[in-house]
């Protein structure tokens, strides 16, 4: 098993579905939300990262990755397509995200993914209201002092996405 | 010996992907055809079958997914279901009705089309819904069987469903306006299915889809006459194609004025659009905040406008706005983005100079018609907010429209041009007079506006009636609302 993603096996079994404001960065696939695309960036190709997938590592392919924001009524967040995702979700879809995972991906960026374990599917188009502030991934975040196994809010870096542009008006 | 080669999945009815629900979830609106599959997966005619709840469902899977030819008993169990239980062809209908057209796979679509010229060959309950829905989604790919079917049964449609066939004959000539009857390429097809390899779009039928609508508008005028003045809006759009001139001739000129007179009925304002457009246009002036647009109008444009045929259909989508869509009080209060904002958006998208004259008409339409008393202030208040609103800080879009109704009362029809400058004049005053706006000042007296268009408007206005036209101008007395005086002092700046 691939290692440095802490996928905890069944995590995703609780169901529970949540909004956008109330996602904390956690090393576990549990996140089960929905909301809508909102802009997409240009793919991106990498070498395969030490910690990618095995299957894509074995045949030495580049992952093809892709930056996305997405919002709901409550809040915004950075999205990271995957392979196949990065074709099959254009901005105006509204995504349903089961077992997914907000976390620090290489290190830095703070994304939501559907992860090896999560799965995005479209559930529909346009009909959604959103906000773009606050972006859940321009927050800074730090350990509970009461309890260091929980994250918790200290600054906002941007009110909103520093990423994507704002649309023209 | 080779091991049992495990059963083949059931068909897809829908356009699959690893991102979309599967069958088997209970999201997909597939899921209920493939449930009733799995529990009567090829129906008969047997008694144990027609009692079934599942019928519906499972039978239209059937319908749709069978390879070609299409099995026998499965016809016979749709009819003697019908005979036997009132509600079944309706259920039917209804089954095939939630299925999202835009994802079908060709092979379920064509047959969608076959299931729809039963019904309608046995005159079921239910089948009139299911044609109108695909009449909204010309073009399609071998849409001319919709074309047959009304053609064949076109004398039974007049007697017994005139709505519907008048719905057909407005479809049809929406689409030769627009003049796009190519089908989106689709990506899918059915492999070796002679069945969808010999279903025709009518694309290739151009000259049989002509002479259907001549011949409805020759035989059946009175049905024709129901759609209302969009009826002339559309053929005047195909006045220059060659066999709708003898019409032009002989059979419109007495016609016209009655036919103008008629607004457009409800039924038909959302017919020449898709259901996707209508869904997400109602979104747009029920939802959607000012100033938070910009997205949705994106999105709108790429998926709906920036493909081959689309910036043809902003026309009747401002004919859809206009007529189709009456916001209440409490929504126009509620902050969302206005009509007038959406059409104003729509109008910068045109491109093309003759879509963008088609829809300065189409929002001009009800006002060229304009009767007090019977005639919705709802239909013409779009036009003019957008012309009041753009005063400020798009002058320019004030200018051309204004231009652009007079252009109308001179040249739309020369022989009744009295006629439409006095109901235009009546639209003046009864937007006042309702309290739409609270007077016509702001485009009279705004200098930013081209002295030479003012002149001509406070002529107009006050020409042949002038005591509507005192009425018109809504002169200020003690009340002048806070909205006026910012109007005058943008004006006067």
């Amino acid at each position: 098993m691939a290692q440095g993603e802490a996928d905890t096996p069944g995590a995703g079994t609780a169901g529970r579905t949540v909004k956008l404001k109330d996602l904390v960065p956690a090393a576990t696939n549990t996140v089960n939300t929905t909301f809508i695309v909102l802009d997409k960036a240009a793919p991106a190709a990498r070498p395969p990262h030490p910690h990618a997938h095995a299957q894509a590592q074995a045949r030495g392919v580049e992952e093809v990755t892709c930056l996305a924001l997405v919002a709901d009524d409550t809040a915004a967040a950075h999205f990271l397509l995957w392979g196949g995702e990065c074709g099959a979700f254009e901005p105006g879809d509204i995504v349903r995200l089961t077992d997914g995972i907000f976390s620090y991906h290489r290190g830095n960026a703070l994304v939501l993914r559907a992860g090896r374990r999560g799965r995005a599917e479209k559930v529909g188009e346009f009909t959604m209201l959103f906000v773009e502030t606050p972006n859940m991934s321009e927050i800074q975040w730090g350990r509970d002092p009461g309890d260091p196994r929980r994250m918790v809010q200290e600054a906002v870096v941007s009110p909103y996405s520093q990423f994507f542009k704002p649309p023209p008006r | 010996m080779p091991p049992p080669s495990p059963p083949s999945p059931p068909p897809r009815l829908l356009a699959g992907g690893d991102h979309l629900p599967a069958p088997t979830s209970a999201t997909s609106p597939e899921h209920p055809f493939l449930s009733a599959h799995l529990l009567l997966p090829s129906p008969s005619p047997s008694p144990a079958d027609l009692s079934s709840p599942h019928l519906p469902h499972a039978l239209a899977f059937a319908f749709l997914t069978q390879p070609s030819p299409l099995p026998r008993h499965l016809l016979v169990a749709l009819h003697a279901a019908g005979a036997r239980f009132p509600a079944f062809y309706q259920a039917f209908a209804s089954a095939l009705l939630s299925l999202p057209f835009p994802l079908l796979l060709p092979h379920p679509r064509a047959r969608l089309l076959l299931a729809a010229s039963e019904l309608a060959r046995a005159a079921a309950p239910g089948f009139g819904a299911l044609l109108a829905s695909l009449l909204r989604r010309v073009p399609f790919p071998g849409d001319a069987r919709l074309l047959d079917l009304f053609a064949e049964h076109a004398s039974s449609l007049a007697d017994e469903e005139p709505q519907l066939l008048a719905s057909a004959v407005l479809a049809f000539l929406r689409l030769l306006a627009r003049n796009r009857l190519a089908p989106a390429p689709s990506s899918a097809e059915c492999k070796g299915c002679e069945e969808c390899k010999g279903a025709k779009s009518l694309e290739e039928c151009r000259g049989k889809l002509v002479s259907f609508c001549v011949a409805m508008l020759r035989d059946h005028f009175q049905v024709c006459a129901l759609i209302g003045r969009d009826l002339v809006r559309s053929l005047h759009e195909l006045a220059l194609v060659p066999e709708f001139q003898p019409l032009w001739r002989d059979l419109m000129p007495d016609r016209v004025g009655d036919v103008c007179r008629m607004s457009t009925p409800g039924w038909c304002t959302a017919l020449a659009i898709t259901g996707e457009m209508e869904t997400q246009l109602l979104f747009m002036m029920n939802n959607v905040k000012w100033g938070d647009q910009k997205r949705y109008q994106l999105w709108f444009e790429r998926k709906h406008l920036m493909v081959p045929g689309g910036v043809e259909m902003i026309p009747d989508i401002v004919r859809f706005i206009c007529c189709g869509y009456h916001p209440t009080n409490e929504i126009m209060h509620s902050g969302v983005i206005a009509r007038w904002a959406v059409i104003g958006w729509l109008l910068t998208l045109c491109g093309k100079g003759y879509v963008l004259a088609n829809a300065k008409l189409a929002l001009f339409y009800d006002w060229l018609f304009f009767e007090e008393g019977s005639g919705n202030v709802m239909n013409i208040e779009p036009a003019i907010l957008l012309m009041l609103n753009s005063v400020s800080e798009y002058t320019e879009i004030t200018n051309m429209l204004l231009e652009f109704l007079f252009l109308l009362i001179d040249n739309y029809d020369v022989r009744r041009k009295d006629a439409i400058a006095c109901c235009v004049r009546s639209a003046f005053g009864v937007l006042v007079k309702k309290r739409v706006i609270l007077s016509l000042e702001p485009l009279t007296c705004c200098e930013k506006i081209s002295p030479l268009l003012r002149q001509k408007l406070v002529a107009f206005l006050s020409s042949s009636n002038p005591g509507a036209a005192e009425d018109s101008f809504g002169k200020p007395t003690a009340v002048v609302s806070k909205e006026t005086e910012l109007k005058k002092s943008v004006c006067s700046s």
